[in-house]
């Protein structure tokens, strides 16, 4: 046979599946693993170049977890927060992500620049002005302080996720609930909230993993009292005293729950709930 | 038939006022449905962004007199540090958003071929996505960093490893931001390539069209909106990015927000930390108003 | 000009074959069409003669050379989509003049080339257009252009008329017609209408589930198909499931359900085969007299405005029957009918 210029030859996807895994292996794999090497480090033994692999591994830094305070603190402090900011989002979403999604609404265009603004403006500008504000009313390194700063930055993406999920529902299926006597309640509790169920998990999968992942304006705002695991593994790699080995254990902690969502939740990041929370403008 | 006519508009007029009290009360409730989101943003980002431009100008400070003054955005220019800065800063952003483009647009149209293990890659290449940006910078650091993996494997080996963290270009910035970011734009870019039709692909490879030609002639025009909202996005984000400057950049120039962030929280000097967060806003805000200048030209020709 | 020929062509889709062992042969500058139902594969075998798709098995030659190891756009064939496929951020003379700059073709000769194509398709002004702005028809015209601009070996058409009001549909068809014979360049269109497979073939290819069950001119599909299914796809036809009982020369005498007909056949039968027969509606006669009269009751009646349709039950049988002119007969009425000794014999149950 002659296959001379063959374009799509039966070779070309094998050879495009070899460069993805390839890189995603380089770029992905790697990466975690000597992540996780990190994090297993004997602390006596330490991992210096040009070891290619720790001499001895150990437990101890995970153990540090819970013996070191910081590091207790912060991971307490990050599972504290993350739901809270999940479900006050959630609760202010609802209604405007219903308004908005079905409803005429004035000033739209305002609305939607005003829901978008957070989303696009860099956080540091946002932490400034939070952060004089909170001074002036005494909010700043407090609990609460950091869940509103939190709350401001991952809220835009559930009330847009929210609102897409409301503007999808069929027009029809509600005349057809009201045409068989359903009132304003019926038709809110058994069609439209069923309806929005998915879009509003993934918009809490998204606000979870903000929250967890926020790093500037918790830091701003909350820093020296409030410190979760991002402030924590800032501390560690700044260089005053780059502490590599727990570094890699908060890495590790704050790894886990976003890997997992990703894996558990792929539904809730079908391309329509992305869109809706990152691309469309 | 005068009278006839004001008959019939009493009832008309009564309907029509009953009518009107029916939207108003529409509108209260929209109002009212509106009130917990867009409230809360109102309250938590308006208020704190006009506090933030008051202060620039020397106003709304607490404890002191406050006195209208250009003085600090006259600093923020005549200093060589905040310039520098702001230019850094817009280095990294332009930098690691044309990188990353290159190579999410090179890739997403990969994925548009049929190839084994495409779905599992699909998922796979999402991961940097909800990572955290520390945490990337972390990654890259151990495998780039002066006593990383790498620089350990090629050690081995005899060579050096060149200084790609800590740099004066700050390339090792650069390399974690493009990490991050190539994932966001192929979800976006993706997802519009998806969406061209396979005959209009087929048409222009039956016309002589070759691989590399389709691509440029016909895929990379019609996804268009995608690639310019994902620039966007990307080049704003990184333009104000405070983490990943601050952990892996050189002593100088700092990028911008690191800048802030000392003012803010070393010198308590809030006034020029708003000042310079007001020149971010507006440089940004200028990127902004470009882009919907080239879509809104682009959206006349295309569809 | 050019010779298109398949041989024994395979393409599954996972466990489903939607082309198996095609052998077909379009001659220079003939105009073949390959007709059948939805999901009998005629656009797969289309997209494999333009390199779209990979076939499993078999060979593409083009004048007697192997050309399907060559990618799509080496391929010197130029097809018409049915959605068109205008590359809607170009405009009209940039779609047209799309094919002709992937062959580097310098700008001058291409205009010329570009214009030249508008004109013959009667579009010339419309250049500066984007082809959102046109009407389907016009759009459709475009792809015409678009196709022969670029002087290939050999036009494809998938379907290209389906998406215009049937009015249109009958004007381009013609147009078609006139523009392939002037151009004569091998054609190979692909579709369900079979009108449109009648007015403008050389030659028609049916396919059935896969296979090419049929080919040949259109006269003779028609009249005399070999096949039920192109039968049952062109046109309407009744279909007698026939027992030949008796032979004279090549006069035969065959039991159906309508009873004991005469029929001449060309070919030889035996007595005890198993034939179908069919008859065109319009070559049932109603009235008496002669060989291979039945009588039967009209079911229902259909006034069409040049014929009228009838329904007739003959014994457990349906029969259709045209006649010219408004309706004569009622529901109910019993009429003999005259059914014609020279049927089309198919030699299959």
């Amino acid at each position: 046979m002659t296959r001379t210029a063959a374009f799509p030859s039966r070779a070309f996807p094998w050879l495009l599946a070899a460069l993805f895994f390839g890189l995603a292996a380089i770029g992905l794999v790697v990466p975690l693993i000597v992540g996780l090497l990190w994090s297993l480090v004997n602390p006596r033994a330490g991992w210096f170049p040009p070891h290619l692999v720790p001499p001895s591994l150990s437990l101890a830094n995970w153990r540090a977890m819970f013996s070191v305070p910081e590091m207790g603190d912060a991971a307490i402090a990050s599972f504290t927060i993350a739901p809270i900011v999940t479900v006050l989002c959630a609760a202010l979403a609802l209604p405007t992500g219903y308004a908005l999604g079905r409803r005429p609404v004035p000033f739209r265009r305002a609305i939607e620049f005003l829901v978008l603004a957070p989303i696009i403006m860099p956080g540091i500008v946002i932490a400034t002005g939070l952060g004089s504000v909170f001074i002036r009313i005494g909010l700043e390194h407090t609990l609460p302080g950091v869940i509103l700063v939190q709350t401001v930055v991952v809220l835009p993406f559930m009330i847009r996720i929210v609102t897409a999920t409301f503007e999808a529902v069929p027009q029809d299926l509600i005349d057809a609930a009201r045409n068989l006597g359903a009132g304003p309640l019926s038709v809110a509790g058994r069609v439209l909230i069923p309806l929005i169920v998915p879009g509003l998990f993934a918009g809490g999968v998204f606000t979870f993993i903000g929250s967890m992942e926020e790093f500037v304006l918790t830091f701003i705002v909350g820093s020296p009292d409030i410190r979760t695991l991002p402030v924590l593994l800032f501390a560690y790699l700044g260089g005053r005293s780059q502490i590599f080995t727990y570094a890699a254990v908060v890495t590790m902690v704050l790894l886990a729950p976003t890997i997992l969502f990703l894996f558990l939740a792929e539904r809730a990041l079908k391309q329509e709930y992305l869109a809706a929370g990152l691309g469309k403008m | 038939m005068a009278q006839a006519s004001a008959a019939s508009a009493a009832p008309l007029s009564l309907d029509h006022a009953r009518r009107a009290a029916r939207h108003r009360r529409e509108q209260w409730v929209t109002a009212l449905l509106l009130t917990p989101g867009v409230g809360f943003l109102a309250l938590f980002l308006i208020i704190p962004l006009a506090q933030v431009f008051l202060r620039s100008v020397g106003l709304a400070a607490v404890g002191q007199a406050s006195r209208f003054t250009w003085g600090y955005y006259r600093q923020f220019w005549t200093e060589a540090q905040y310039r520098d800065g702001f230019f850094f800063s817009l280095w990294l952003g332009a930098a690691s958003t044309a990188i990353s483009l290159a190579i999410a647009l090179v890739f997403s149209a990969l994925m548009q071929i049929r190839f084994p293990g495409r779905l599992a890659m699909s998922v796979l290449y999402k991961i940097p996505l909800v990572v955290p940006s520390l945490v990337a910078a972390f990654l890259i650091l151990s495998l780039i960093g002066p006593g990383g993996i790498l620089a350990r494997l090629v050690f081995h080996w005899g060579w050096s490893w060149p200084q790609l963290v800590y740099d004066r270009w700050g390339w090792g910035v650069i390399l974690v931001l493009v990490w991050h970011n190539v994932p966001f734009m192929m979800v976006i870019i993706s997802a519009v390539m998806a969406s061209i039709p396979h005959d209009i692909v087929d048409a222009a490879r039956n016309l002589g069209a070759s691989p590399w030609a389709v691509f440029r002639d016909v895929t990379v025009p019609l996804s268009l909106s995608g690639i310019s909202a994902a620039t966007l996005l990307v080049f704003i984000q990184v333009f104000g990015a405070f983490a990943v400057p601050s952990l892996l950049e050189s002593a100088y120039p700092l990028a911008l927000p690191v800048i802030m962030q000392t003012e803010m929280m070393d010198r308590a000097n809030w006034a020029l930390a708003s000042a310079l967060g007001s020149v971010l806003t507006l440089a940004s805000a200028a990127v902004l108003v470009l882009y919907y200048r080239l879509v809104q030209g682009r959206g006349e020709i295309v569809r | 000009m050019a010779r298109v020929e398949l041989r024994g062509v395979t393409k599954a889709y996972g466990p489903v074959a939607a082309v198996r062992d095609v052998h077909l042969e379009a001659r220079d500058g003939e105009f073949l069409t390959i007709l059948g139902p939805s999901g009998c594969g005629k656009t797969t075998t289309l997209r494999i003669i333009a390199g779209l798709l990979d076939p499993d098995a078999g060979e593409v030659l083009l004048d007697g050379r192997p050309v399907h190891h060559l990618p799509a756009h080496r391929r010197e064939t130029a097809m018409v989509f049915q959605s068109y496929a205008l590359f809607p951020h170009m405009t009209v003379a940039e779609n047209v003049g799309f094919g002709l700059r992937m062959r580097r073709v310098p700008s001058a000769e291409r205009r010329a080339r570009v214009a030249e194509a508008l004109e013959m398709v009667e579009l010339g002004g419309l250049g500066g257009r984007y082809p959102r702005a046109l009407s389907g028809g016009q759009q459709q015209r475009v792809a015409v252009a678009r196709a022969v601009v670029t002087r290939p070996k050999v036009l494809l058409f998938d379907e290209p008329l389906s998406n215009l009001d049937a009015k249109l549909r009958e004007r381009l068809r013609l147009e078609l017609r006139a523009l392939q014979q002037r151009l004569r360049i091998t054609t190979v269109y692909v579709t369900h209408d079979q009108a449109e497979a009648l007015v403008l073939s050389d030659r028609i290819a049916v396919m059935d589930r896969g296979r090419v069950v049929e080919i040949g001119a259109p006269q003779d599909v028609y009249r005399r198909p070999r096949a039920r299914i192109t039968a049952e796809f062109l046109g309407i036809a009744n279909l007698l499931e026939a027992t030949v009982a008796g032979a004279r020369g090549d006069r035969y005498v065959a039991d159906t359900p309508v009873g004991r007909l005469e029929m001449a056949c060309a070919e030889r039968l035996a007595s005890g085969d198993a034939v179908t027969l069919s008859f065109r509606p319009e070559d049932i006669r109603i009235g008496a007299g002669g060989v291979n009269c039945l009588r039967g009751a009209v079911q229902q009646a259909a006034y069409l405005g040049a014929t009228t349709d009838y329904v007739v039950r003959v014994n457990d049988a349906l029969l259709r029957v045209q006649q010219p002119g408004e309706p004569a007969y009622r529901i109910g009425d019993t009429v003999s009918l005259v059914l014609p000794e020279a049927p089309a014999v198919i030699r299959e149950r």
